[in-house]
């Protein structure tokens, strides 16, 4: 990386994080410490909300996605505008009307002490975990570029992070956010427009996109029922409704952010301005991967894209059936290359017989060279048995890294490292919030000053950024990261919403009916996941139903009409 | 009970709440899953 990339990414970070710092200096209480003062205009609440989900795994992975599966993986998203639209509804008066700092918070109001426990340590485990993969994500691209030491990079990271937002709180996360997408929308823009500008001079926009789509990258929409299946339209629309709904009206790292909203109108201005740009956004994001793919029909690419795993096998005993194995690929890449340029020219005269023939031959070749790439990423894992053999995650940053421009490099480095920042700094904020809110000032110090709380809730964001630099240590052998994430979170995100549900609509059901179906609930899908092959969407469904369902057969027939 | 009691008066009423914003956030979702089936088919 040249120096002048150096100084763009560490212009822009140390500005982000010194202008949040400064902005949001001299918090004199926890309702400005957690809430900002509930001052929070719509576009900020907007911007915060989509930094706080945009980590920068999104950006590492999600082209990688489509580079290699298509991009299918936005039908994840279809279900988000419904939660938006269901949420303003619902939550967003309630929590403003209750005036609670946390979403738990409302579950005691709700039902009783014990369910705002279960539903705070829930969201403790699976955010604290998630905290650690955000910082891990980015810290894998510089130790990767830059050789740095792993753990050494995840702790600087990890470090910058909990500065800005244990010294300024909720108020420097969104004033901070701001910054963060900018940075990663211009970032995301000057990628896409280079992709094109790289390839070559006779192909255009048209073109390329006939190439993904002949490959069957462009697979954006798919109305097949199949439980198997991760990514239909179906899933999406189910089981990503249900995420949605549970992601973003009960996990308290983005509660927090409309929760700040000045008004419950500009709260609800900002969920559904991130329903309306999400989709999009994120279609954008998999077109990035799709177009890295066409240019690598015609630049060689590497047979393996993690360069550390590479450069390990480069070094040991298998070194020469590696370089037989990258000669083969090379070698079916340039056949593949002619079958391209056929297919195109079939494509410009418009003769369909020639296209299906063209296209039946790239894809022949192309099967071939999945081959030999299986082959060497079979060598790889014998070299190294911890690797887990997926390189999805590097395929972004390998094109980055070798072909864009000095300057714009260094952008996109700022663009991803400001993703990881924006939303570990709300993960950190959120965890400080629910651990001093519903765990210390409720179950163990009631009595306590608000200048003692203020510190308290310091003191906790470095304690959970401590916590998630030390699980990011351990999220190297983890693979595709994004998937990690959500199947972590679809795992505790259908009985978080299943208590909640049961709060909003089923007025007749009581907290301990509904802490035992929760209970029960979270049981079932534990058992589920390690016992059958369902898609992880579905956990957020099952658990959410088994939680609802049992939640008012227990209300019947054990609970009765007992005042609870 | 008081409790949900005091809840249920403060729920909004549903479907009472829907505004011109709301249909104009499915009519997009609606308008994207067009060009999304739209963009597969054209290319495919």
């Amino acid at each position: 990386m040249s120096y002048i990339d150096w100084i763009v990414m560490c212009g822009f970070l140390l500005f982000i994080v010194t202008y949040g710092t400064w902005k949001s200096r001299g918090s004199k209480n926890v309702k400005e410490f957690l809430l900002a003062n509930k001052s929070t205009p719509w576009y900020t609440v907007a911007l915060s909300i989509m930094a706080t989900q945009a980590s920068a795994i999104t950006f590492l992975s999600t082209p990688g996605q489509a580079y290699v599966d298509g991009m299918r993986f936005v039908q994840f998203y279809i279900g988000l505008p419904i939660a938006m639209i269901v949420l303003s509804i619902t939550a967003v008066p309630l929590y403003h009307k209750l005036n609670v700092f946390t979403a738990y918070e409302y579950l005691e109001t709700r039902f009783d002490l014990k369910n705002r426990a279960l539903g705070s340590i829930l969201f403790l485990i699976q955010r604290g975990l998630a905290a650690g993969f955000t910082i891990f994500a980015p810290a894998l691209i510089i130790s990767a570029l830059l050789g740095w030491s792993i753990n050494w990079t995840i702790l600087a990271i990890g470090v910058l992070v909990i500065i800005y937002t244990a010294s300024g709180g909720t108020k420097a996360v969104n004033k901070t956010h701001i910054l963060q997408m900018t940075i990663i929308f211009f970032g995301m823009l000057s990628a896409f427009f280079m992709i094109f500008k790289l390839l070559p001079e006779n192909i255009g926009v048209f073109d390329a996109m006939s190439i993904a789509g002949k490959m069957g990258k462009l697979n954006t929409i798919d109305f097949s029922f199949n439980l198997n299946d991760r990514y239909t339209f179906w899933s999406g629309l189910i089981g990503g409704t249900f995420l949605a709904l549970s992601y973003f009206g009960t996990d308290q790292s983005q509660v927090q952010r409309y929760l700040s909203g000045s008004s419950i109108t500009q709260s609800r201005m900002g969920l559904l301005l991130n329903g309306m740009i999400k989709v999009p956004m994120q279609f954008f994001i998999l077109l990035i991967g799709a177009s890295v793919f066409v240019f690598y029909q015609f630049a060689a690419p590497p047979i393996y894209f993690n360069p550390v795993e590479e450069n390990a096998i480069r070094n040991s005993t298998y070194s020469a059936e590696y370089s037989q194995l990258e000669n083969d690929y090379n070698a079916l890449h340039d056949k593949k290359k002619e079958s391209i340029n056929e297919m195109l020219h079939a494509i410009k005269i418009d003769d369909q017989a020639r296209i299906d023939a063209e296209r039946d031959k790239v894809l022949e070749v192309n099967k071939e060279a999945n081959e030999v790439r299986n082959s060497a990423v079979d060598l790889i894992k014998k070299n190294n048995p911890d690797s887990d053999g997926n390189d999805t995650n590097y395929i972004f940053l390998s094109f980055v890294l070798g072909f864009l421009p000095v300057g714009l490099v260094g952008l996109i480095l700022a663009a991803i490292l400001s993703a990881s920042m924006s939303s570990t700094s709300a993960e950190l904020n959120a965890l400080a919030s629910t651990s001093v809110i519903d765990i210390y000032k409720r179950m163990i110090n009631q009595k306590g000053s608000d200048k003692h709380y203020l510190i308290a809730s310091k003191m906790s964001t470095i304690l959970w950024g401590g916590i998630a630099i030390f699980f990011a240590l351990f999220a190297n052998s983890l693979g595709s990261l994004i998937e990690a994430v959500n199947i972590l979170g679809s795992l505790f995100y259908g009985t978080i919403l299943g208590i909640f549900l049961v709060a909003f609509y089923i007025k007749k059901v009581g907290g301990n009916s509904v802490f035992l179906a929760a209970i029960i609930a979270e049981i079932a899908v534990l058992t589920l996941f390690a016992l059958t092959d369902i898609p992880y969407l579905w956990f957020n469904f099952i658990g959410c139903i088994i939680v609802v369902i049992l939640g008012i057969i227990f209300q019947i027939f054990l609970f009765g009409n007992a005042k609870e | 009970m008081e409790n949900n009691q005091q809840i249920e008066d403060e729920s909004p009423p549903i479907l009472k709440k829907w505004s011109r914003l709301y249909w104009v956030l499915i009519i997009n979702l609606i308008g994207w899953l067009l060009i999304f089936y739209m963009f597969r088919k054209a290319f495919e």
